[in-house]
């Protein structure tokens, strides 16, 4: 509960702190206590159902390890009876008691978060993080909190605050019941402080020590992460040899094909109308999401970003880019974008305004250091955004939500939010994707194939859909039928219409089209022939020889 | 001997070396033992520092985690079938050494759909 703070941002080894607070949260310490039952159940279902309970909850990687080390150390805990904590957990045990006695019939006990229980949770959990700076054996503790972010939420320690909470107090005497809570629990700690501290002085030496060494440890990685991550997709590689060099009006073409939903020709006429006219924010912003589209993660990155240089408020631009950034990987420049979005939407402008910590200037380096906690915080603002107007659905903000769900690896959130938008728009092939690429990582993949070919029935030259279905079938282990859809994308991004409608239609077989192609959609093809037990067609994988492996899959 | 599991770490391979700067940001030394039949048939060293990976155990560098796994679960944790805490907890998945680094590799096994 409490100790929150000191346990999050655990970036390595195995801490001594989780002993301590191992035994806050386990049931077994509980129900030592005779405490009431109900609060606990999870100790007494089965394995099979605490599994799947514990991994409903969000299970953002970083956390979901902690509670198994924390059972280890809870059990070691237990057999050496630290009487100090035991005292404290007595303390806490009271209050809760009679905050159960006083009140109506506790609520269900839930594991869920419930977003405005959760709102009050936030604030509760502030109470709770006082008394803790307070009291005198946390106060060397601080300097060190700073340095060892990001502080990550563990669903462990907010779930039984949340059961507590929400099972013991009525929303409207939340805010006395904390209170009472909280002088209990500081003369509670004032009191554990001083019977026990010289183990406590040992202990936190101990941590002390841990803490530093991970601090200087892990700052480093952080922000080389950060610059590299950003210098990599610095220039924009222009195709080698592009067969719509001489292309007047390459801008327009571009767009025809667009319309047209040939993606790949598109992009071409984009690249050649770029090089002409380098400060046309436009031409980089078509260019951009046309490569996403086209599974060109990596290049619609740079593109995304000139075109933010020349447009730094453009809203398509930083959405489109979040979601770059979110398939890539890298979940701060993400953040970062969604951010920086509702500052430009002059509806939502003032609800990132109250949230200084969320605003981000061009390259400061303090945003490497993020971490959970700054996206749960940006999720809180976006529903606050949707509450604005619960009667109506803005799309965008369910898109963005939506974007950062998956970020947090809540993917059937995610999907809500989806559906939503489609209901706004229901024939956005983008929409659909991104609906069905949640359904997929939610381990949803029957259901992801449904959403793939609504999108590919409104454009079937999308070939991140196409892409998207043979990593379903993959998934799914139909290893022929992914290796179909995979290799039909990587022909349509090879011979594109653009160049067979040139006059000079003197195109060379597709080795000069070598950089049309997603180095993604070939590594999948690699992995899934791999699987197939063809290694025998790997030669051709890694020459790259498309030709040789449509003829091997033609029946 | 060839095992289902190779296609599995023949993509990270590439995926460490197409992306240097994610295999850094995961900074951890890992090796996989995979079993088949109850025995452990082949090792991989994931050296994420250097960002490179390989058959055989740690050449040079200190190992933070181990982990052991049948080829069988390797695959399906790959494609997304088996939750590597589910695994865990079950006792498909045995880790010994920094067990919090290991979360960092999950997008490194997966293929993700992209949005």
């Amino acid at each position: 509960m409490s100790l929150r703070p000191l346990v999050e941002g655990d970036c390595g080894g195995v801490n001594p702190l989780m002993q301590l607070g191992g035994q806050f949260t386990r049931d077994v310490a509980h129900k030592d206590e005779g405490f009431v039952q109900r609060q606990f159940e999870r100790g007494t279902r089965p394995d099979e159902q605490l599994i799947n309970e514990f991994l409903g909850q969000v299970a953002a990687p970083p956390q979901s390890f902690q509670m198994d080390t924390l059972l280890q150390e809870m059990r070691d805990i237990n057999i050496n009876g630290a009487p100090q904590q035991h005292l404290q957990q007595r303390q806490a045990d009271q209050w809760s008691q009679d905050f159960a006695r006083g009140l109506a019939p506790a609520l269900p006990n839930k594991m869920i978060h419930m977003h405005p229980q959760q709102q009050e949770m936030m604030q509760a959990q502030e109470f709770f993080d006082e008394p803790l700076i307070s009291s005198q054996n946390f106060m060397a503790r601080q300097p060190y909190m700073a340095i060892t972010g990001p502080p990550q939420q563990d669903p462990f320690f907010d779930s039984p605050m949340e059961t507590i909470i929400t099972d013991n107090l009525p929303r409207a005497a939340q805010g006395e019941s904390v209170a009472d809570w909280i002088v209990d629990y500081q003369r509670s700690t004032e009191q554990n402080g001083q019977t026990a501290s010289n183990f406590n002085e040992k202990f936190w030496q101990r941590l002390q020590d841990e803490w530093q060494k991970l601090a200087e440890e892990n700052e480093h990685p952080w922000l080389s992460e950060y610059n590299e991550n950003l210098d990599a997709y610095k220039e924009y590689e222009f195709a080698e040899e592009n067969p719509m060099s001489e292309l007047e009006n390459a801008f327009e073409k571009g767009k025809e094909y667009l319309t047209k939903g040939d993606i790949p020709s598109a992009v071409l006429c984009f690249e050649v109308a770029a090089k002409k006219e380098p400060e046309r924010a436009e031409i980089w912003q078509l260019l951009g999401t046309s490569q996403a589209e086209n599974e060109m993660d990596p290049q619609s990155i740079s593109a995304l970003k000139r075109a933010l240089e020349l447009q730094p408020e453009n809203r398509e631009v930083l959405m489109a880019l979040a979601v770059c950034y979110t398939n890539e990987g890298l979940q701060n420049n993400a953040v970062k974008m969604l951010s920086n979005w509702l500052a430009a939407n002059p509806k939502y402008q003032h609800l990132i305004a109250a949230h200084p910590e969320l605003q981000f200037e061009g390259t400061s380096l303090a945003s490497s250091l993020i971490g959970a906690s700054k996206l749960r915080d940006l999720q809180q603002i976006y529903l606050e955004a949707v509450r604005l107007h619960p009667a109506e659905v803005d799309a965008d903000v369910q898109e963005a939500l939506g974007v950062l769900y998956n970020l947090s690896g809540e993917f059937d959130k995610a999907v809500d939010c989806y559906q939503a938008a489609l209901q706004k728009d229901p024939q956005n092939a983008k929409t659909w994707n991104r609906l069905g690429a949640s359904l997929a990582n939610g381990s949803r993949s029957v259901e992801a194939v449904e959403a793939y070919q609504h999108a590919l029935r409104l454009q079937p030259g999308f070939i991140r859909v196409r892409y998207n279905v043979g990593v379903c079938c993959m998934n799914l282990k139909a290893y022929k039928e992914a290796v179909e859809h995979l290799l039909t994308a990587l022909t349509m991004q090879a011979h594109t219409n653009a160049a067979r409608e040139l006059p000079n239609a003197a195109m060379e077989a597709t080795s000069g089209g070598q950089n049309q192609m997603s180095e993604s959609i070939w590594s999948t093809v690699k992995m899934v022939i791999s699987l197939m037990g063809r290694s025998d067609l790997q030669g051709h994988v890694s020459d790259r020889n498309l030709a040789a492996l449509n003829e091997a899959f033609q029946d | 001997m060839s095992l289902q599991s190779d296609a599995v770490f023949q993509k990270i391979i590439d995926g460490l070396k197409e992306n240097e700067a994610k295999a850094k940001a995961v900074n951890g030394v890992f090796v996989y033992k995979i079993t088949k039949d109850g025995k452990v048939a082949k090792e991989w060293t994931l050296d994420c520092k250097n960002a490179k990976a390989y058959e055989g155990p740690a050449q040079g560098v200190k190992v933070d985690t181990t982990l052991t796994v049948a080829d069988e679960d390797m695959v399906d944790i790959a494609l997304g079938k088996l939750n590597p805490q589910a695994a865990f907890m079950k006792g498909k998945l045995k880790i010994a050494g920094n067990i919090m680094l290991t979360q960092k590799l999950a997008p490194l096994l997966k293929t993700d759909a992209k949005l």
